[in-house]
């Protein structure tokens, strides 16, 4: 859910990059940006996908109102 | 109100109409695929503002990796009869004081804005100035950008093994 949230937020400044490349006078500098930030957001999702599965393995849940430790 | 007006609400309404249910629905698997018709809509905001390169990519990495690999963690994690997820609305009212001075700053930011536009010049296509740009100016971004992925895939890797 959480994840999801950080996806949202990362595609609503992607698409104001975009707009303002394309209505100011910036050349293709934030298509490429945009293009940095989506890599940044795979790299995030895969990252996050394996700290989720790991605490699936230590919790058998991933509600995280229930998760307090780091460490068992 | 020109055909690109009409095809420009249309997929704002449909990204914000399926942000809005990714974020309140409490079955996490609709959310997620919500989530695919907003990314689906984003990608067309991204043609409309000329941008088919960042659509095209945004199409590959987000529909075709991101949301599989999210929709892949969802049902390794959870049980599918009990997929119903708390949504806490404890902090509700600090949270809504936040977003509504946020909104309100914005909104007065973007009022009071002398906004520059340069004439819309009809593009070709971006992918050419994109790799341009890519290999020249932005080689050393291009090159930590690399190794950053290479890092997070060795230490996925290494997480989920463990």
């Amino acid at each position: 859910m959480v994840l999801m949230g950080i996806e949202l937020i990362l595609n609503s400044a992607n698409i104001n990059f975009v707009a303002f490349a394309r209505y100011g006078n910036f050349g293709n500098s934030g298509q490429l940006t945009a293009l940095f930030v989506i890599i940044l957001a795979a790299a995030e999702a895969a990252i996050a996908m394996a700290i989720v599965l790991n605490i699936y393995k230590m919790f058998t849940n991933i509600n995280i109102d229930e998760i307090d430790t780091l460490k068992d | 109100m020109t055909v690109y007006d009409i095809i420009f609400y249309l997929f704002a309404l449909i990204t914000v109409g399926s942000a809005f249910f990714v974020v309140t629905l409490r079955n996490i698997v609709y959310s997620a695929f919500f989530l695919l018709f907003t990314l689906f809509g984003v990608a067309g905001l991204f043609v409309l503002l000329s941008a088919d390169f960042i659509a095209v990519v945004q199409l590959v990495i987000y529909v075709g990796a991101i949301l599989v690999l999210l929709l892949f963690g969802v049902m390794l994690t959870h049980n599918i009869t009990q997929v119903q997820i708390k949504t806490g609305t404890l902090q509700i009212i600090p949270s809504a004081i936040a977003v509504l001075i946020l909104a309100f700053s914005l909104i007065k930011i973007f009022l009071n804005t002398n906004w520059k536009t340069v004439p819309l010049t009809v593009q070709s296509s971006s992918v050419e100035g994109l790799g341009v740009l890519l290999l020249n100016q932005y080689s050393v971004v291009f090159e930590l950008i690399g190794i950053l992925l290479l890092i997070a895939l060795i230490g996925a890797a290494s997480m989920a093994r463990r």
